[in-house]
């Protein structure tokens, strides 16, 4: 890759990558520093790295970045944190994508980065197993437990509303 | 309740795209009927998150210049440099080849015109000569060379000036115009070897000095005149020696050829 496609790259997919991190992190500073490590990797690499194939080497150092920051902050949204939090319903939403956010950032950390990968960047089963290391039957099935989980909430949320 | 598993998986197949057009065509027909299924439809719809239109605000921090063109242009200026300090270096080798290989052809008074001395005597009367040929070395400038070799050896000799007119023909002479006066230059015998630098230390600063006005313009027009002339008699020896009032006399001498040229000067306007 040359010096020209890697600023095309950062041109074209910081957004991306500042958007999936902050999804994932809730946390702007956070996220921004993820978009700087993620493109200083690409940077470092970037005679090895095909532009092809950019895309998916900058989600993958995003998402492990992302992975590792949750472990350190203790703020993984795990599956019993979810269930805790589920259904308190102690927020105030005025229409349904604030629900959805909602719900989304009460996502597991697995389905949370499938769907976000999925709906947000048009990924498929494969390009999605390729950035998280899982099959794509592992990413499938995530992100119908995720859309599940999101029905289920906006389901409870229609009601309360 | 596995039947609402697997209708929530069809949905779901039918929201991911995963279904082919007769399984779509049939499942939304099946969900047309029913508002329970209607409704599963919809809210399954809903799970389809929108791109949010995010901007990352530090984009000119990740971009880095690009040095290609910059590196490309160095490599370029590197290669010209290269080719310049190669030119540099190779002129004086190539002058010394040109030098050598110079057969005198196409210059003036050059050593394929010049007539073997035993011709030469046959045609050329000793009155006729503006002044005698020296023959003998009176002196050497340049305090490392040589003195004149002499040889038993016939020497060809050759008059070269056409504008002289005191001078008269059969010598095949060229002529040099000056616009200086007359200049007294005292016999002398100059290694050649170098035979611009030579000539112009030898005749100038001494005969034709640099800051007396009437000798404007003579000195550069002798210096020209005897490299010409001398270019076919290199690593000969070279003696000036004064004729007339408007003419110098030049001697060449060496191993093969022994000539003279004349050179004619003009007074200052």
């Amino acid at each position: 890759m040359t010096t020209k496609e890697y600023n095309k790259c950062v041109e074209l997919l910081s957004d991306g990558i500042f958007r999936f991190a902050l999804k994932n992190l809730r946390d702007e500073f956070e996220a921004e520093n993820v978009v700087q490590n993620t493109f200083e990797k690409l940077w470092v690499r970037k005679d090895k790295v095909e532009m092809v194939t950019a895309k998916a080497f900058l989600f993958k150092i995003a998402y492990n970045n992302c992975i590792d920051i949750i472990r350190k902050a203790k703020r993984s949204a795990t599956m019993d944190e979810v269930v805790e939090n589920n259904y308190s319903h102690s927020e105030q939403y005025s229409d349904t994508l604030e629900i959805v956010n909602a719900a989304v950032n009460r996502l597991p950390e697995n389905q949370k980065t499938v769907i976000l990968l999925r709906d947000y960047e048009g990924y498929d089963y494969k390009s999605i197993g390729e950035i998280t290391g899982m099959t794509e039957a592992q990413v499938k099935i995530n992100i119908f437990r995720a859309r599940q989980f999101l029905k289920s909430y906006l389901k409870d949320m229609q009601l309360v509303i | 309740m596995k039947k609402q598993k697997d209708m929530d998986w069809e949905l779901f197949e039918l929201l991911e795209g995963e279904l082919t057009a007769e399984q779509e065509a049939e499942l939304l027909s099946k969900i047309e009927g029913q508002s329970d299924l209607e409704s599963e439809w919809a809210f399954m719809q809903m799970t389809q998150l929108e791109t949010p239109e995010v901007t990352y605000k530090h984009k000119e921090k990740l971009l880095k210049k690009d040095t290609t063109l910059l590196t490309f242009t160095a490599i370029q200026w590197k290669r010209v440099v290269a080719i310049a300090a190669m030119l540099v270096l190779c002129y004086p080798i190539w002058n010394y080849l040109i030098k050598t290989q110079d057969s005198g052809e196409g210059i003036v008074g050059s050593a394929s015109e010049i007539i073997p001395k035993n011709e030469v005597e046959a045609t050329i009367t000793p009155e006729s000569l503006p002044v005698e040929v020296k023959k003998e070395t009176v002196a050497v400038v340049k305090q490392n060379s040589a003195p004149i070799k002499k040889t038993n050896q016939p020497k060809p000799t050759k008059v070269i000036d056409q504008t002289n007119p005191d001078l008269k023909t059969p010598f095949e002479v060229v002529s040099i115009n000056s616009t200086g006066t007359h200049v007294s230059i005292a016999n002398n015998i100059v290694d050649v070897q170098q035979p611009r630098k030579a000539m112009v230390r030898y005749n100038m600063d001494k005969d034709l000095p640099r800051n007396e006005s009437r000798y404007k313009g003579v000195r550069s027009t002798v210096n020209t005149g005897l490299a010409l002339l001398a270019t076919p008699f290199r690593e000969s020896k070279i003696q000036v020696q004064p004729t007339d009032k408007k003419t110098i006399q030049i001697v060449y001498s060496s191993m093969q050829y022994n000539a003279t040229a004349m050179v004619s000067l003009k007074p200052l306007k």
